[in-house]
């Protein structure tokens, strides 16, 4: 049980939270509320969509606690939720064609400031989202888990619910997608 | 001995650039591109998300029950139905079904008296022996306990 507690760090709170304990679930919450609003705000691209969803998978953790593996880890159960709900809602509302992401690719910050970061002017940066906001939820999805989130490939293969072996080859088509759409965009600035 | 995803890659590669030049500059671009790529960050949500997530759960109705939890509550009232039926049927009285319960309790609470009297007289007559036997039986437990929690987690690791 130690060993089990050490290995998975919501484990306690799992046990509480299914107690009924709504303290320890809003610990849960509060552990992985950045990375799920962050993957539905890449999926979905709207912030109030985003949000919207991220609270609803919240929502159906909870009520779906006693289902939880305790094996796994709690942060790609909640995930693999936001996920498929996201999925949902762009076939329901048939988003998948690209459309204009001034609005959200400022709202998608960098990463913790650094002399790397202020190496990248605000204008590389934008483009790069501007660039990622048009390739597919399934390109978005992998490239965000991967280098935004830091997963491992075992990890994305867990969320995506596909084996392993096949996420280094998506990472790949999906880098390639990004690398000739922010050719294209280089190529239009140096035209006008 | 390359894995199949090395030769999907090696693949992938083979198609975007024939020379070798081109798979040079190929690789250069892209790795520029994940040094970009992972200076992003996820944003934060809003600030009252925890709140708006909270609020959400407060006005969810109740989770309902466990399927362990029905079926143990299920398995608890059939054996509390059956076990009243038996007394009914052997008695034919219902103020006898609790007769019949009483007189159980003493007759268990007997059995728990009558053997700890045989263990302390057998205690005052052969207390090493008891010992002995005693330690043994309880290291054999403890011994097939540990193996059947083993046997029982492996399996688990596998399912999953």
């Amino acid at each position: 049980m130690m060993a089990a507690d050490s290995i998975q760090p919501w484990a306690q709170e799992v046990r509480r939270a299914r107690r009924g304990d709504n303290d320890a679930f809003a610990a849960l919450v509060r552990g992985v509320q950045r990375p799920v609003y962050g993957l539905c705000l890449r999926l979905l691209r709207t912030e109030a969509e985003a949000s919207e969803v991220a609270q609803e998978s919240f929502l159906r953790a909870y009520q779906n606690l006693d289902r939880f593996d305790d094996s796994r880890p709690f942060d790609l159960w909640v995930l693999a939720i936001a996920r498929n709900l996201c999925l949902d809602l762009l076939r329901r509302r048939n988003k998948l064609k690209t459309e204009d992401v001034e609005d959200h690719a400022h709202a998608l910050p960098s990463g913790e400031p650094s002399l790397e970061d202020q190496a990248i002017s605000n204008q590389v940066r934008l483009s790069l989202e501007d660039a990622m906001a048009t390739l597919s939820p399934d390109d978005r999805e992998v490239l965000a888990l991967y280098y935004v989130q830091k997963r491992t490939t075992k990890e994305i293969a867990l969320v995506m619910d596909v084996a392993p072996g096949t996420i280094m080859a998506r990472l790949f088509r999906a880098r390639e997608k990004l690398r000739l759409k922010m050719n294209v965009h280089i190529n239009d600035e140096v035209a006008s | 001995m390359s894995t199949p995803e090395e030769l999907e890659l090696e693949a992938l590669l083979k198609e975007l650039a024939s020379t070798d030049d081109e798979r040079a500059q190929l690789l250069e671009e892209h790795r520029q591109l994940e040094k970009d790529l992972l200076r992003l960050a996820d944003p934060l949500p809003p600030p009252d998300f925890l709140h708006a997530v909270m609020a959400k759960v407060a006005a969810a109705p109740a989770r309902p029950p466990a399927r362990s939890e029905i079926a143990l509550a299920a398995v608890i009232v059939v054996c509390a139905a059956a076990a009243s039926i038996f007394a009914f049927s052997t008695t034919g009285d219902v103020g006898e079904v609790g007769l019949v319960f009483t007189r159980l309790v003493l007759q268990l609470r007997d059995t728990v008296v009558g053997l700890g009297s045989a263990l302390a007289a057998l205690w005052r007559t052969a207390a090493l022996p008891l010992t002995i036997g005693m330690g043994a039986a309880l290291a054999t437990c403890l011994v097939a306990l540990k193996r059947v929690l083993h046997t029982g987690l492996t399996e688990a690791k596998v399912v999953s």
